[in-house]
């Protein structure tokens, strides 16, 4: 089920309202109510997949138990490694099959030697690798003596399956996430208010913004060989919002509707735009990803302790495991090899922590060397993203050498007569929607603790609503981390 | 909770307030509706059949006669998207004739891949239930219709103007069941008896006129016709007709296998215009 549907705006309310008021007596109910809604989420999309996500947790509640239970070392390694093996051979087969076997045939071809493997034709079950990172982590933190297991499958079931999070994050760790499943939940009004301005400002995030830029992008990443380079360019920059607003927008969803539920869930976007290096960029996009890699790959790894050469082969294999978490797909894995050649010269330089504070934070504007920061960090992770949309990377290279031609400045009738209605509306929604998260970045999202005289908080809510009903697409687009 | 309800109902009826207004009087009213530019199409047809037209003669159509019967350049032409069925040109037809008693001639004219249009194609909804679905034209709609929209119950939240306005274009409505019917599809047939009943009780002349086809799709065409069901044969005399008025071109004169390329047109337009208006 997607967010942005009917389907989904008729679910909500239903399991809102079964929720507190018919199953609010009996927590454990509560809990079993949410694995049912999740797994009723998740099977309207495919039903035959939720075999995968109940033997997950199988796996992992049963290996946990084990683990804390037993007192020898060996059975631990071992148990941890059951865990390990059948959440990453899910995950890869599901995911890397067909792109390993693809891989492995074109390096035989490349020695003259051909042999007959087809690919499989494989379903990838949506949000395989943001579950799979969920139990895994929980798993982990066990061994570790971090996390005391829990012994009730239900609230195990829950936290695996957690519908608003379920498919495409944020990737919640045990340790915030599994405790309020313990807890009993009581409704506060201004949790639930802040839900839902976050779900409404994540709505028009993803239908408003990243769906009516997706039009375009669509078009120019499809057509890039016979567009002028200011197109390439206009279509790069909207990729780069595009693929914010869709993520950032379903992330603000899932937190808000967590909220209605009495739960809290981590932040995931912190207006990465704004950054004013790499470094910053990374701590403020898809923050439960980034964080979960520091914790369970690149801290284990040695992290930033010990020589240059460390530091260097750590930065790459975060950034390239990153990139391939992403998809099956060279491009991810050229991304995230970008991204490393950026984050790298900072860390040598021991400038990755610099900026931790928010941006111009004690003024409204930002200091010209500000800006010019967040135009050089906005500019670098856009071309990354030029890696991250193509199809191949023969065609990330041809898009950006064709960028790179002599720019033919357009005017702006030049513009819309490529890109017709939806250039009329997008631009002035893009600087808007900047100018916007601009004056909110110091909150956790746009909208929090709005609170304007005479009601008219109301009148700023119902004006978003007529955007998204009037310049919203709403033909079902998937979010594009569903794919991942 | 019990506020949190309370303040969530108010709000959610003031924003239907609202956007109601919004929609009926702005948005739909002046026809704002850059975002769903098809939608708007059809709304400049609707308007136009509620007005007065210059003219004796209307012409009805799809897209096709729309490239020789132009909507913008004729003041008496309703020429749409076939999507919108013979269901929606029925109502124009109607509206049209209400409006306007001096029109004598109606000119229907349409591809037989039109004919055969089903309920389930996806842009019914964009095309015909979102413009055509509304109060005024409640008595209009059949209950055929009535029971395809039911296959998508909330298709029919369209019927407020607050719907309308939503930029939802594609909605695939589940045909019962295979075709009967050759030559037009089952909305279609009913609509195209009412059109014809219409006329006749109006004293207009119907003459419905084929757009140019593809040679290749002449077998297609012509199993059409071999198949005619009972009921379509009630109405062989204006079927033969229509049958005899397809001109058939070659393959390289259409850019999709239905529309024509411009090259075609600008050569030929006013040709085939003077042989479909001149056919009988």
């Amino acid at each position: 089920m997607l967010f942005n549907t009917i389907d989904f705006a008729v679910f909500l309310p239903v399991v809102f309202i079964l929720y507190w008021f018919v199953f609010n007596k009996n927590l454990k109910l509560q809990n079993f109510l949410i694995v049912a809604s999740s797994y009723f989420f998740y099977g309207w999309w495919d039903w035959k997949f939720l075999g995968l996500i109940a033997f997950s947790s199988i796996i992992d509640f049963s290996t946990s138990l084990y683990i804390s239970s037993t007192q020898s070392k060996k059975k631990k390694k071992a148990a941890l490694f059951i865990s390990i093996f059948t959440n990453i051979g899910i995950l890869a087969f599901f995911k890397y099959f067909n792109f390993f076997l693809d891989n492995l045939n074109t390096a035989f071809a490349f020695f003259g030697q051909n042999i007959s493997s087809d690919s499989l034709s494989i379903v990838l079950p949506v949000g395989i690798s943001f579950y799979t990172f969920q139990t895994l982590s929980y798993t982990i933190d066990v061994y570790r003596n971090d996390l005391i297991p829990t012994k009730d499958f239900i609230a195990f079931s829950a936290f695996v399956s957690f519908f608003p999070q379920l498919v495409a994050g944020p990737i919640e760790r045990a340790k915030n996430l599994l405790p309020q499943f313990y807890k009993s939940r009581n409704f506060v009004y201004s949790n639930a208010v802040d839900g839902l301005r976050q779900i409404l400002w994540g709505l028009f995030k993803k239908v408003v913004i990243a769906d009516n830029a997706a039009v375009i992008v669509n078009d120019v990443f499809g057509n890039y060989s016979s567009y002028s380079s200011s197109l390439l360019i206009i279509g790069a920059v909207l990729f780069a919002f595009q693929i914010y607003g869709d993520f950032s927008g379903y992330s603000d969803i899932a937190i808000g509707t967590s909220k209605l539920f009495g739960f809290t869930l981590m932040t995931n976007f912190n207006f990465p735009y704004f950054s004013r290096d790499i470094a910053e960029f990374w701590r403020r996009w898809h923050i439960s990803l980034s964080t979960w890699f520091r914790d369970y790959l690149y801290i284990p790894l040695g992290g930033s302790k010990g020589g240059h050469f460390q530091k260097i082969k750590n930065t790459f294999i975060i950034f390239l495991v990153s990139g391939f978490w992403h998809g099956a797909n060279w491009t991810f894995i050229f991304w995230g090899l970008f991204n490393a050649i950026l984050f790298l010269p900072l860390m040598l330089l021991k400038s990755n922590r610099l900026n931790m504070d928010v941006v111009a934070y004690k003024s409204f504007f930002p200091s010209v060397k500000e800006f010019l920061q967040m135009l050089l960090t906005f500019f670098l992770t856009t071309l990354a993203w030029v890696f991250f949309r193509s199809d191949t990377i023969g065609d990330s290279f041809k898009y950006l050498a064709n960028i790179f031609k002599p720019v033919k400045i357009l005017a702006s009738s030049d513009i819309f007569l490529y890109f017709g209605k939806h250039s009329k509306i997008i631009f002035p929604l893009v600087i808007v929607f900047i100018i916007i998260e601009w004056m909110f970045r110091k909150k956790d999202f746009v909208l929090d603790g709005l609170n304007l005289k005479y009601k008219l908080n109301w009148a700023v809510y119902i004006f978003i609503v007529f955007v998204i009903i009037y310049s919203g697409k709403f033909n079902q687009t998937e979010f594009i981390y569903f794919q991942f | 909770m019990k506020r949190f309800l309370i303040n969530i109902t108010y709000f959610l009826i003031i924003c239907a307030l609202v956007l109601t207004i919004v929609s009926e009087g702005v948005l739909l009213k002046r026809n704002y509706l850059s975002m769903n530019l098809s939608f708007s199409h059809i709304l400049d047809r609707v308007y136009r059949s509620e007005s007065k037209m210059p003219s004796d003669t209307l012409y009805l159509g799809d897209s096709v006669a729309e490239q020789f019967f132009s909507f913008y350049e004729n003041k008496n032409s309703l020429t749409i998207n076939g999507a919108v069925l013979l269901s929606g040109q029925y109502i124009l037809l109607k509206n049209s004739l209400r409006k306007n008693p001096q029109i004598t001639n109606v000119y229907l004219i349409l591809n037989p891949t039109s004919l055969k249009q089903s309920f389930s194609n996806p842009r019914t909804y964009n095309n015909f239930v979102k413009p055509f679905f509304n109060f005024k034209n409640i008595n209009n709609i059949n209950p055929l219709i009535f029971k395809k929209l039911k296959s998508k119950p909330y298709s029919m939240l369209s019927f407020l103007s607050l719907f309308k306005v939503l930029p939802i274009s594609d909605i695939m409505f589940n045909e019962d069941g295979k075709e009967n019917l050759s030559l037009f599809s089952d909305v279609n047939f009913e609509y195209f008896q009412m059109i014809f009943h219409l006329c006749k009780n109006n004293n207009v002349s119907l003459s419905l006129i084929s757009t140019p086809v593809s040679c290749k799709n002449q077998n297609l065409i012509d199993g059409f016709f071999n198949d005619l069901n009972e009921d379509e044969q009630q109405f062989m005399e204006i079927l033969n007709k229509y049958k005899k008025s397809i001109i058939y071109l070659e393959d390289f004169c259409f850019i999709d296998d239905l529309h024509l390329t411009s090259e075609t047109l600008s050569r030929k337009k006013y040709l085939y215009k003077s042989l479909i208006l001149n056919f009988e």
